[in-house]
């Protein structure tokens, strides 16, 4: 289809030694690129240098540069490799099942009837619920001695007695990955319901003529459409829960023990209740580069997609 | 071409230009404003009390009060909730942006005060306050290597409280509450056995917090144990291993429920469920916030309030969970904000207005006896007579909040695993000698 001459982009000029002239375009970038760099790259690498001192803001007097001691401390840090430990399991677990849950959610979602089309708006209410209200509202959920976890259970025959959902080490992980998880699903299936909605129907029902039974249709035809959608809006939340904070941090502190402590809330107590400064930033920059790391794959899935 | 070039490079300069201009502008804005305030001065306080619903009228109208009695000043309110104070305010700090004043409580005002950020007040105080005893014990127990910073704005220890009817239920004396750490397990153990399940037999504060701590610490030296001692670290002791024991006891008996802050124990004695609780004087007003119904006739026919039983040492303990108020160096109102702090502590508007009013005690004992109208209620005579002079400091210092991190994760440790008490308390040995050695 040949497009409209009218809208059609003039090729970009040549310069000086056949560059491209870019002045236009870098000029529209720069005011973001400079505030960027304030809001961003500034503080990334501020924390960067206060990780190489011992920095404590109750230590006013011992502030001095220590070059890689925060580093080596981390290394022998149990609570720091159970933090990190706890992310991944955080992470992994909360992001597999929301999206398992997800994708069955979408196709039953994308089958509703206009009379029930109502649902689709109705389902994606956990999703704006803002993450401290979802942490309140599973606090009261999970606990001993009013949550309604432990009378259904006790009812369905699931437990013996009301369990210490939030105080006991087993649980509490438990617990907080059920609240992040009903607070995400909504996002996988307004992801998954768009991607279900831009299948070519002809392209299905060519595989219903061809006698594919329905399985058959999603598991060759629906599911590798998706695996663009389901690649990039796994890496987008692996990269969401490994900042989660509100969640776990309303519901348990971090706690009992250790035993919620992700690496986010790890940083959190550091420096704003033990106020370690500088091992705080450390912790923080090694977070960053995991990261930094997963970015780069999402990134790099995104333009292979392209 | 080159004239293009010039062109980006002459616009990208007006960019950062107009941005600089913009940023600064902010900045000169404020000045103005605190250059316009030489003659009508403006000072910000940083407080909790307008941010909870219980206390913002009170405190809006001491802060109207003061700006009646003094015209050039007026008083920014700045509602920050309690648990999130100490970090705004060091934030704000660090920041370049400090208050003038704010309200704190005692331990995390020792923390401020060890960053260097708070002006020593032994200089500002008036001496009549600086030798009034209780004044005097809160001012001191928030003290740094004997220079003094937070000043006692409403005096708050842990008492003991005892519910009567309850322990009447339980077939113990209501009029004779235990006396002894021994007395008070027995009893325990009893109201345990007598009174149905919904019923908790205390409540304890056994969260990874520094006010958990507070609660914490008076129990663990009743048991004989001072965990952290300077640099003595002792919680590998036979003594500890008692406290450890009786609180896993505690937890797994049903006498508490864990993890709760003392807070959260308040609604549970409002509804009469509790039969002992270590709280704070406002512990009356707030069950009375609770239930409307609650006459001051009525809380006394089912509370009674005293010290905390005598620890194995016959000596009875409590620690500090005092609000103080602390100036800023950076402040450049000082002089109105330490006029401020003196109406707050010790005026007439201030000690029935707010004190009275959230059922805290006066700052100054002098106070005390001249409003008997309104604190010569019989809880607020037991602490200032009984309570305050049995306050033991906790371990203040610049190691306070780690110290407080490493004991009550270990006390999560003992109530919430299975794991044998001396491992944990060994561990906890080891984490807080490398504290307290700087390690």
């Amino acid at each position: 289809m040949a497009s409209n001459p009218s809208f059609s982009r003039k090729p970009m000029g040549k310069g000086k030694w056949g560059r491209p002239h870019l002045s236009l375009p870098f000029l529209l970038i720069f005011p973001s690129i400079l505030i960027l760099s304030i809001v961003i790259l500034y503080p990334l690498i501020s924390s960067a240098g206060l990780s190489l001192f011992h920095y404590e803001l109750t230590r006013p007097d011992e502030i001095k540069f220590d070059f890689l001691k925060n580093y080596q401390t981390m290394l022998n840090d149990d609570t720091f490799w159970l933090s990190l430990k706890n992310t991944l399991v955080f992470t992994a677990v909360s992001v597999v099942i929301s999206l398992v849950v997800g994708l069955w959610g979408a196709i039953v979602v994308d089958q509703l009837s206009q009379k029930f089309s109502w649902l689709r708006g109705f389902l994606l209410v956990p999703w704006i619920i803002p993450g401290v209200i979802v942490g309140y509202l599973f606090m009261l959920i999970f606990d001993v001695e009013v949550g309604v976890a432990n009378v259904i259970m006790e009812n369905a025959g699931l437990i013996q007695k009301f369990l210490p959902w939030l105080m006991r080490a087993d649980l509490a992980m438990i617990a907080v990955i059920v609240a992040n998880i009903w607070n995400q699903i909504p996002f996988y299936i307004l992801m998954f319901t768009a991607g279900l909605k831009s299948i070519p129907m002809d392209v299905k029902e060519a595989a219903i003529c061809e006698g594919a039974s329905r399985r058959q249709e999603f598991r060759y035809v629906t599911l590798p459409y998706l695996k663009g959608i389901i690649v990039i809006t796994s890496l987008l939340m692996v990269i969401r829960n490994f900042n989660n904070f509100p969640i776990v941090y309303t519901m348990t502190g971090g706690g009992p023990v250790y035993s919620t402590t992700t690496l986010v809330i790890y940083i959190y107590r550091l420096a704003f209740e033990q106020f370690n400064i500088g091992y705080a930033s450390a912790v923080g920059i090694v977070w960053c580069l995991v990261l930094l790391a997963v970015s780069l794959i999402y990134v790099k899935v995104l333009y292979k997609q392209d | 071409m080159f004239r293009r070039k010039k062109q980006t490079i002459a616009l990208l300069a007006a960019c950062s230009v107009f941005l600089t201009f913009s940023l600064a502008g902010c900045g000169s804005q404020s000045n103005q404003s605190s250059s316009q305030g030489s003659q009508k001065e403006e000072i910000t306080f940083v407080n909790w009390a307008s941010a909870e619903e219980s206390s913002r009228p009170y405190i809006n109208q001491v802060i109207q009060d003061f700006e009646t009695q003094n015209p050039n000043i007026t008083v920014k309110s700045v509602p920050i909730a309690i648990s999130d104070i100490a970090n705004q305010l060091t934030t704000m700090t660090t920041g370049g942006s400090a208050p003038d004043i704010a309200q704190i409580n005692i331990n995390e005002g020792v923390t401020l005060a060890n960053m260097g950020i708070l002006t020593q007040t032994d200089s500002l105080v008036p001496k009549d306050y600086a030798s009034d005893s209780t004044f005097k014990k809160s001012w001191d127990l928030g003290a740094v290597n004997g220079k003094h910073y937070g000043m006692p704005w409403t005096p708050q220890p842990q008492g003991f409280y005892y519910n009567k009817k309850l322990m009447q239920e339980a077939g113990l004396d209501p009029n004779n509450p235990p006396k002894t750490w021994d007395e008070f397990m027995k009893a325990m153990d009893t109201a345990r056995q007598k009174l149905p399940k919904e019923d908790l037999i205390i409540g304890l504060d056994t969260t990874v917090r520094t006010i958990g701590l507070d609660q914490q610490w008076p129990i663990m030296r009743s048991f004989g144990v001072n965990p952290v001692d300077g640099n003595k670290v002792q919680v590998n002791t036979p003594e500890m291993v008692n406290y450890a024991t009786w609180l896993r006891k505690m937890v797994t008996g049903g006498y508490t429920l864990p993890g709760k802050k003392f807070g959260e124990f308040r609604p549970i004695a409002a509804q009469h469920h509790l039969l002992f609780m270590i709280d704070e004087p406002q512990f009356k007003g707030i069950l009375q916030s609770l239930d409307k119904n609650l006459t001051d006739e009525a809380f006394y026919q089912e509370w009674g309030v005293s010290a905390l039983p005598a620890g194995i040492d016959g000596k009875h303990y409590s620690a500090p969970d005092d609000h103080h108020l602390i100036l800023f160096k950076d402040s450049k109102h000082q002089e109105a904000a330490m006029k401020f702090a003196e109406f707050l502590i010790n005026s007439e508007q201030s000690a029935k207005g707010y004190n009275a009013k959230i059922g805290v005690l006066p700052a100054t004992k002098i106070g005390f006896d001249q409003y008997q109208d309104v604190f010569g209620d019989p809880v607020r005579a037991t602490f200032i007579k009984d309570v305050i002079p049995s306050v033991v400091s906790l371990p203040v210092g610049p190691n306070l909040p780690k110290i407080s991190t490493e004991i009550m994760t270990g006390v999560q440790q003992i109530i919430t695993t299975n794991d044998p008490i001396p491992t944990i308390l060994n561990n906890m040995q080891t984490k807080l000698e490398g504290i307290v050695n700087g390690k």
